[in-house]
C-alpha cells in the first residue's frame, strides 16, 4: 500500500505535465492557434487609436533590433499587421537557444474599440554558424499547431503553455500605450494693449 | 560564484603561480573553470531578455583504416584503430543593443590542430544601422563549405579542399545586407590561421552572398594573402525539399610569393566537392561527398603534383543533443600518396569511422 501511495505520488507531476500538455488553446476557423479580443475604449476615435498602435509596434521594432520588420497598415489606416518573435531555451544540457517563436499580431481599430488578433505561431530552427553565432535555419519551421516534436516533447508543450502569458504581456502593453489622449497645447491669450505698449 | 572563479583563473596565470602549472594542466584548470562559470550563469541566465547565450560541444570518435596504416592526408580524426577524442568546445556570446560579442575556446587535439591556441572565435561586432555591421577580432573563416566543428558539419572526417584552406581569418570586416538575398562583406585580415599579423602585409577577404530563390543560399568568396597565396571559392546549398539537401564546394588557389615553385613548395590546388544529403526521418539521414581535388605543382599532398578522388558516405543519427556518425571513406588517388598493409606506397585507402557529438 506505501509503495502504491508512494507511486502516485512519484507519478502526480508527471501526471500534471500530461494534463496541462493537452490543455486546448484557441483556435481560429481554420483550426490555427489565435489569441483575439475586442476592448473597448471609450471616447476615443479611430485616429487615435490607429496612430497609438502604429507609435507603440514601432517603439518595438526600434527596442528589438532582430525583429527585422516594420509594421504593415492597409489603405484605410485601420488595421496594422506586425510580425513578432521571440527566443525559446531549451535548458538541459544547459540554457542555450532552441528557436524562434513567430506570429502575427494584428490590430484593426474602429471608433471607441479595438481587436488585436495573435495567430500563426511557427516555430522556427536556430543552428550556430561558423562564427558562434545562432542563426535561424532557413526553410525549416514547424507550426505550434502540430502535437508531436519528436525528441523535445516535454518543450515544445511548455512553448504551447507559454504562449497565453507571452501574448497577453504584448496585449497588456498595447493596452497602456492605446490608450493615451494627445495632448492638446494650451491657447495662450495674448492680450494687445492698444494704448500703451 | 562567478567573481571567486574570475580571481582563480587570474591568479592561476599569474606570475607567481607559472612555474607550479604547466600548460596541460592550466588548460585543464581553464575547461573546468569555464564550465563552472557556465553553469552558474544558466542559473541566472533566465531573467535577462538577453542573456549571456552558452552552447558548444564535445566529440570523440573511433577510427579503422583497413590496411592498418593510419592514411590521413585531411585535417583531424587521424589516429588508426584508436577510441579517440576531438575536442570540446564552448562558446559563449552576448548582444546587448547593437553590440555583440562571441568568444569561443576549444580543447583537444582536433582545437589543436585548427588554431594556434585555444580560441576558435574572439571577436566583436557593432551594428552600424540596420543593414551596415562591423566586426573585429579573430573569426572562423568565410572560406569553405566545412567547418572546424564537428556540430557544424554532417561528415565527420573533413575534405581536402577544407583541410588546406584557412581555418580562420583575423581582422576587420564589414558586413552589409542589401536585402535578405543579398548581401556583401568586405575586410583586411591577418595572414591565415594566426592571432596575430607576423607577415608584414595584410589580407584582403571579400564574400558576396546571393539567395536566386527560396532555399538556394551562394557564397562567392575571394582572400589575397601575400604569404599564402589567392583563393577563390564557390560554397552553394539548395535545400531541394524538406528531405534533400544538395551542396556544393569549388575552389582554387594559387601561391603566394614566399613560396618556392621550383622547390615544389607551391600551393597551387583546384577542388571540387559535390553533397548529397537525405534526411530519412528526424533522426536518421544519410550523406554522400563526393571530391576531386588536384595538388597542381606538389607542395600541398606531396613532393609531386597529383590528383585525389574521396568518397565519404556518413550517417547522421539522433535527434536530440546527441549525434552518432558512422561513415565510411575511400579515397584514391593517380600517384602513391599513401601506405598499405605491408608499408608500401600505394594509391588508395578505405576506413571506417564513427563518431559521437553532444551539442548543447
Amino acid at each position: 500500500m506505501k509503495i502504491i501511495k508512494l507511486s502516485f505520488i512519484l507519478l502526480l507531476p508527471y501526471l500534471s505535465g500530461i494534463s496541462q500538455a493537452n490543455f486546448p488553446l484557441p483556435t481560429n476557423e481554420s483550426g490555427q492557434i489565435a489569441f483575439s479580443n475586442v476592448v473597448n475604449v471609450e471616447n476615443t476615435s479611430k485616429e487615435i487609436l490607429f496612430l497609438n498602435t502604429l507609435n507603440y509596434l514601432q517603439a518595438v521594432v526600434n527596442d528589438q533590433r532582430n525583429l527585422k520588420a516594420h509594421p504593415i497598415f492597409n489603405e484605410d489606416s485601420t488595421e496594422i499587421t506586425l510580425p513578432l518573435t521571440y527566443t525559446v531555451y531549451h535548458d538541459f544540457p544547459i540554457h542555450s537557444p532552441h528557436g524562434l517563436i513567430k506570429y502575427q499580431f494584428t490590430v484593426a481599430v474602429k471608433d471607441s474599440r479595438y481587436r488585436y488578433v495573435a495567430t500563426g505561431f511557427t516555430f522556427h530552427y536556430l543552428k550556430r554558424n561558423r562564427y558562434g553565432k545562432f542563426v535561424e535555419v532557413k526553410g525549416k519551421s514547424k507550426p505550434l499547431e502540430e502535437p508531436v516534436f519528436k525528441g523535445k516533447q516535454k518543450l515544445w508543450d511548455q512553448y504551447k503553455e507559454e504562449l497565453p502569458e507571452k501574448t497577453d504581456q504584448f496585449v497588456q502593453e498595447l493596452q497602456a500605450q492605446i490608450m493615451i489622449l494627445p495632448q492638446v497645447p494650451e491657447e495662450k491669450i495674448v492680450k494687445v494693449n492698444d494704448d500703451d505698449w | 560564484m562567478r567573481a571567486y572563479l574570475v580571481l582563480i583563473m587570474a591568479q592561476i596565470h599569474s606570475t607567481d603561480f607559472k612555474p607550479l602549472f604547466n600548460n596541460n594542466m592550466k588548460k585543464t584548470i581553464l575547461l573546468s573553470t569555464l564550465m563552472l562559470i557556465a553553469v552558474s550563469y544558466t542559473v541566472f541566465a533566465q531573467d535577462d531578455e538577453n542573456p549571456l547565450v552558452i552552447s558548444g560541444s564535445v566529440d570523440t570518435y573511433y577510427k579503422y583504416d583497413f590496411s592498418g596504416e593510419s592514411n590521413s592526408l585531411t585535417s583531424f580524426a587521424t589516429d588508426q584503430n584508436s577510441f579517440s577524442i576531438g575536442m570540446a568546445n564552448i562558446i559563449l556570446s552576448k548582444e546587448v543593443g547593437k553590440a555583440s560579442f562571441v568568444a569561443d575556446v576549444a580543447f583537444g587535439p582536433r582545437a589543436e590542430q585548427s588554431a594556434p591556441g585555444v580560441i576558435q572565435n574572439l571577436y566583436v561586432s557593432y551594428a552600424l544601422s540596420e543593414k551596415l555591421s562591423v566586426t573585429g577580432g579573430f573569426m572562423g573563416t568565410f572560406v569553405g563549405y566545412e567547418v572546424i566543428s564537428p556540430a557544424g558539419n554532417f561528415n565527420y572526417s573533413t575534405s581536402y579542399l577544407f583541410s588546406n584552406g584557412p581555418f580562420q581569418n583575423g581582422g576587420l570586416k564589414f558586413d552589409y545586407a542589401f536585402s535578405d538575398r543579398v548581401a556583401l562583406m568586405v575586410g583586411v585580415f591577418n595572414e591565415f590561421d594566426s592571432y596575430s599579423n607576423t607577415s608584414g602585409g595584410l589580407d584582403f577577404g571579400t564574400q558576396l552572398y546571393i539567395s536566386p530563390a527560396d532555399g538556394w543560399d551562394a557564397y562567392i568568396n575571394f582572400v589575397t594573402s601575400n604569404d599564402s597565396g589567392t583563393e577563390i571559392d564557390l560554397t552553394t546549398t539548395y535545400q531541394i525539399s524538406d528531405a534533400l539537401m544538395l551542396g556544393l564546394n569549388a575552389a582554387q588557389r594559387t601561391t603566394g610569393e614566399f613560396f618556392d615553385e621550383d622547390e615544389g613548395d607551391g600551393s597551387n590546388f583546384t577542388g571540387v566537392a559535390l553533397y548529397a544529403n537525405y534526411a530519412f526521418s528526424d533522426s536518421f539521414a544519410l550523406g554522400l561527398r563526393a571530391e576531386t581535388f588536384e595538388d597542381k605543382d606538389g607542395g600541398v599532398l606531396s613532393d609531386i603534383s597529383s590528383r585525389v578522388n574521396a568518397f565519404t558516405l556518413s550517417a547522421n543519427i539522433g535527434s536530440g543533443p546527441l549525434k552518432l556518425i558512422p561513415e565510411i571513406r575511400i579515397d584514391s588517388a593517380d600517384e602513391d600518396l599513401f601506405i598499405d598493409g605491408e608499408g608500401d606506397p600505394t594509391d588508395s585507402f578505405a576506413q571506417f569511422l564513427m563518431a559521437a557529438v553532444f551539442s548543447f
